[in-house]
């Protein structure tokens, strides 16, 4: 009972701070900020009580009907085992320190209750998708995850840039959300039943392997749209254009990770297909390597994060695809704790830098005496990506490499390491980069910190999340090892394979930061480093391998080209004969209005007429 | 058990506000307290007498499921009606005890109207709600329209009450009863007479009349128009709910044979719904429009009593009951913007959504539900209804309803234009104010439409139960 209740705050609580944030006057600007903390925080520390009373026990299931069909029934309410024990609890604490840090971060922005109304908003849909006992319920707040990253993405509406990233990225996850809306309305008329228990159990048996297939193919679309898979991955690189925190809450730690999860939850479901399997597989990997080329050569900082989080996505769907639910779950919550805090630190910097999100621009502050602290942090984040010993990155990494070794996959684990060693490159290119500590035009005073100015309680709101995120990153998963092996699947007892395994990636690892130190570790840096001597490569990554000019064209050609001919089917048939039919009723409403004639005698001879010739009609049948 | 029920408590409000009226004490502020204390005490009693069971009088009133079910949605209808009757700018301070006295007898009659088992004690019920309600009308002060439209609600009332009265003495030269359990149990022998049918029908004319259903309407464009907004909103919710409960009761008496009537039935909700529709099409008025759309909604409400089955009845119930809330909220804003109680018309709505963005809400849901859009418990009722409809092999009325309700979007959707698309207009319409129980009322409706939309599953099983009086169970 008790854990119900806890349960019911953590969900719930993130809505009830949207709710009263909503109804504040609004020229309270400092409430909506304490009221969205205040009541995070209080669903955050709920959750981390459930976690360590519950987690290793029994799952708990709350639910009531809600809606019948003739034979299908939707039921709302939690299903909670350790799956959406560990994503709640991560993604309440994440929301938390991340709104924590929009107080700082948003200071100076003059609409905070909007600010906030959103974000806790967003928090609670995504809470309750994670939550959620049937796939039908998850889906509407899959929906509503949507609307909240729309808003959020285009929440500085007035410049265009968000404007079209916002519209973009809800079009394109719309149209990834019709495949899983289809694979809804097909489970719901074959099944029956969209429990996620009972999907899990017994859908493979009900349905034949086709209808499996088509099942799992479509949900897979709307995966494709949420966790920015190829190739409707190219919204998210755009969608940098919403305020910091948004990157950091929504596309790199939760709203992204709805799509994993969404494998992960129903994992015992699709792994009956080995179609299924092979394809998200294949997808997988193909997303990895493909945005992991497209952040070499980066310069924006924000936006090499991006890329970076479509391959680690594509990475733990792949991870999904060869079979470690485990593993592609394990990369999924620690790649949310240092990618956020990695977001976080990018707004530090873009902040110092004068709202430049170029790196070379960082480069050419003096951010050693300035910032030493958010550095080292930017560092460990750097690291923790590249899967380096000891932060949790590897850990994650680890138990993927380990399973496909074990399990014989070699071609698979060779992609794998090609994408390790890309993104240790990359990483470490974006921090030697940004730790350059140059003394470029800009830079201002050395000893002028960049907070000057800034009250205690916002500089608290800076250093404390970030803080928190990189400790959690540096130790967290060794803290808490003893406690999630179990869950994870994560080997303790080490044999040669492991060794060998753990010897191949450490050193592709450091052959990347090597690497990477080669081109711009140095005193003399370039730009673009080794991509830009394979001929052919710059080029495909300056045009982004045309994914955007190919949905540009789909979107020129033949969207524009049927919605032309809707247009003209709207002027020409639709809206004329809507016209005249409407026209018609205006005028035979005017008739009758007229018949009205206010005449008392007239009404009551006309209603005794009726009555008389209904009389008429009762004695003649 | 008796004296905590919802009747004494009625009777004593209005026996309160009969002596309030004789000592002609100018203290307003007081009696409107009072009211709503009234209101909130009969709608405490009809919560406490859902239970309440029993036939009193020699089976001339009789207290069912049913019947104390419609009570709660009337009482609850009756306190609404009580708490927006404040700051009545169009009727005289001297005459507010009066108003109060015949709402409450209106009240009183319609709750026993829904509870009467004889004929007599129907007729005496109705009588006494239609003319508590005829002289309610003309309150509105400096008023002639409203004169005018008190007689017009009168004559045709009057008329209604002569063609029902006339359907009720044929019945009883028929059956040599008033009882109307003994008119059901000579029912075989009578079925096969035409002259029953005649009786039969005759005896409805004055609840369709309630309803302001086809022939019966024409009244309502003009009363609604004429009389004071809260009154109107009372005339057009709980007055048809009476209406509605009674028509059911007396259909179902039929039984199965009922069903000898649908092809009467599916003509008047038709003509009712299109005409009501297509009248609304056109109106300027507020008011006006609302008359026509509630013909139109009456319409809806007959489609579950063609129906007949349990699953129809329950669905017209569940409609009526959700309908006696949005109409009510719609009439509320009216009466919130007109200006010294004159009546509305479109243009005042100009800006409504930042005079007061929680008024334009409660307007904007209540219209929507009115229309039917999902997932407000309008859509909700009207799903029940019309799926019931064609359930039950009245594809075609279903179809002919929903083409009804896509042309009853226009024009509730033209006054949301107003109200939130319009252009703001100048000083003179400044920010509106709500009082505390305003607020209250307005968040209470949207909580309501909301949740009774979204989980019907809270309204439903009440309905069903109260309408399973009908087969037995």
């Amino acid at each position: 009972m008790m854990d119900l209740n806890l349960l019911h705050i953590s969900v719930w609580a993130n809505f009830a701070a949207f709710f009263l944030i909503t109804f504040l006057p609004k020229n309270r600007v400092k409430l909506p900020p304490a009221v969205a903390l205040l009541f995070s925080g209080a669903g955050a520390a709920a959750s981390a009580v459930l976690l360590v009373r519950r987690f290793g026990g029994e799952m708990l299931e709350w639910k009531f009907p809600w809606l019948t069909w003739n034979s299908a029934q939707v039921n709302l309410g939690y299903y909670l085992d350790d799956l959406s024990l560990v994503m709640l609890t991560s993604v309440c604490l994440i929301s938390f320190l991340i709104q924590l840090y929009s107080v700082w971060y948003m200071n100076e922005d003059a609409d905070k209750k909007r600010f906030f109304a959103t974000i806790t908003f967003f928090t609670w849909a995504m809470i309750s998708f994670v939550v959620s006992v049937n796939l039908f319920a998850s889906y509407l707040f899959w929906e509503l995850i949507g609307l909240a990253s729309y808003l959020l993405i285009g929440f500085w509406h007035e410049r265009p840039a968000p404007r079209r990233a916002a519209i973009k990225a809800f079009v394109m996850t719309r149209f990834g959300d019709l495949g899983f809306l289809a694979a809804v309305i097909l489970l719901i008329s074959h099944v029956h039943n969209l429990d996620i228990p009972f999907l899990n159990s017994q859908a493979a048996a009900l349905l034949g392997p086709g209808e499996l297939l088509l099942v799992i193919v479509l949900l897979f679309f709307g995966v494709m749209g949420k966790s920015a898979q190829f190739p409707l991955h190219t919204w998210l690189p755009d969608a940098m254009e919403g305020p910091t925190p948004v990157s950091a809450l929504i596309h790199s730690a939760t709203m992204v990770a709805a799509g994993v999860y969404l494998l992960v939850r129903l994992f015992p479901m699709i792994e009956v297909s080995q179609g299924g399997m092979h394809y998200i597989l294949f997808i997988g990997a193909f997303t990895s390597v493909l945005a992991a080329c497209l952040a070499l050569t980066e310069c924006d900082m924000k936006r090499i994060l991006a890329y970076s989080t479509v391959s680690q996505l594509g990475f733990m769907v792949m991870a999904v695809g060869s079979g470690t639910w485990h593993g592609g779950m394990f990369h999924l919550i620690t790649h949310a704790f240092f990618k956020s805090m990695l977001f976080l630190l990018s707004g530090y910097f873009i902040f110092v830098a004068h709202h430049s999100n170029s790196i070379f621009d960082m480069a050419a502050l003096p951010l050693k005496e300035k910032s030493k602290w958010m550095l080292v942090l930017l560092w460990i984040g750097a690291l923790a990506l590249s899967g380096l010993f000891p932060f949790s990155g590897f850990m994650s990494k680890e138990s993927i490499f380990g399973y496909l070794l074990e399990t014989r996959q070699y071609p698979v684990y060779g992609i794998a390491l090609f994408i390790s060693f890309l993104t240790a490159y990359y990483t470490t290119r974006m921090a030697f980069i940004v730790s350059k500590n140059g003394s470029g035009p800009g830079a201002g005073d050395k000893r002028d910190s960049p907070l000057r100015g800034q009250s205690l309680e916002l500089r608290v709101a800076l250093n404390l999340p970030v803080t928190v995120l990189g400790i959690l990153t540096v130790a967290g998963v060794w803290v808490f090892l003893p406690w999630h092996k179990e869950f994870f699947h994560i080997h303790t007892d080490w044999h040669a394979r492991e060794w060998m395994n753990l010897g191949v990636t450490s050193a592709l690892v450091l052959a990347g930061i090597g690497t990477s130190f080669f081109y711009f570790g140095r005193k003399s840096f370039s730009e673009k480093g080794w991509p830009a001597l394979i001929p052919g490569l710059d080029f495909l990554i300056s045009k982004k391998f045309f994914m955007d000019d190919f949905w540009n064209a789909v979107m020129e050609k033949i969207v524009k080209g049927f919605s032309r001919l809707s247009v003209w089917s709207d002027a020409h048939i639709i809206n004329a004969a809507v016209n005249h039919v409407g026209l018609a009723c205006v005028r035979s409403g005017r008739a009758v209005a007229e018949l009205q004639a206010g005449e008392v005698q007239r009404y009551i001879l006309v209603a005794l007429l009726v009555i008389v010739s209904i009389i008429f009609y009762l004695l003649t049948r | 058990m008796w004296f905590y029920s919802i009747e004494t408590i009625l009777c004593a409000a209005a026996l309160f506000f009969f002596f309030w009226s004789l000592k002609k004490r100018e203290n307003t502020r007081a009696l409107e307290s009072l009211a709503s204390f009234w209101g909130a005490l009969a709608l405490a009693g009809a919560v406490f007498s859902l239970g309440l069971r029993g036939v009193f009088f020699n089976g001339s009133y009789q207290m069912d499921g049913f019947s104390q079910f419609v009570k709660l949605v009337l009482a609850a209808g009756f306190f609404i009606a009580l708490v927006i009757s404040k700051n009545l700018e169009d009727i005289e301070e001297k005459i507010r005890p009066e108003y109060y006295l015949f709402l409450t007898t209106a009240s009183l009659g319609m709750v026993a109207m829904v509870s009467a088992g004889d004929l007599i004690t129907l007729y005496t019920s109705l009588e006494l709600s239609s003319y508590s309600l005829y002289i309610l009308i003309p309150l509105r002060k400096k008023d002639s329209a409203s004169v005018e439209a008190s007689m017009k609600y009168l004559l045709t009332g009057v008329a209604a009450s002569g063609v029902m009265i006339y359907g009720f003495s044929l019945l009883f030269g028929l059956t040599q009863t008033a009882d109307l359990t003994g008119i059901a149990m000579k029912l075989p022998e009578l079925v096969r007479l035409h002259v029953f049918w005649v009786a039969f029908f005759l005896s409805l004319a004055g609840f369709l009349f309630k309803l302001s259903l086809f022939p019966l309407h024409a009244w309502a464009p003009d009363v609604y128009e004429g009389g004071n907004t809260q009154i109107v909103g009372f005339i057009s919710t709980v007055s048809k709910m009476a209406g509605l409960a009674v028509l059911i009761r007396l259909v179902m008496l039929l039984g199965p044979d009922q069903k000898l009537l649908e092809g009467i039935w599916i003509v008047i909700a038709l003509v009712s719904m299109t005409l009501g529709n297509l009248a609304a099409l056109v109106q300027s008025d507020m008011k006006r429009m609302l008359a026509y759309s509630s013909i139109a909604q009456a319409g809806y409400l007959l489609i579950g009593v063609i129906c007949g089955n349990e699953k129809g009845l329950a669905a017209s119930l569940f409609y009526g009951t959700v309908y006696v809330f949005m109409n009510f909220g719609a009439f509320f804003v009216a009466s919130v913007i007109s200006r010294e109680g004159r009546n509305v018309s479109l243009s005042d709505f100009h800006g409504l959504s930042s005079r007061s963005p929680l008024l334009a809400l409660t307007l904007m849901l209540s219209l929507f539900s009115l229309a039917g859009v999902p997932p407000l418990a309008g859509f909700t009722g009207k799903w029940f209804l019309f799926s019931a409809a064609s359930m039950s092999g009245y594809k075609a009325l279903a179809f002919a309803a929903i083409i009804n309700s896509v042309i009853s979007l226009y024009y509730y959707l033209r006054i949301i234009k107003e109200a939130y698309a319009s252009p703001v207009p100048g000083v003179e319409a400044g920010p509106l104010r709500l009082g505390l129980e305003g607020r209250i009322f307005c968040y209470m409706l949207i909580v309501f439409l909301s949740v009774a939309g979204f989980f019907p599953g809270v309204l439903m099983p009440l309905v069903t139960q109260s309408v399973a009086v009908f087969f037995g169970v």
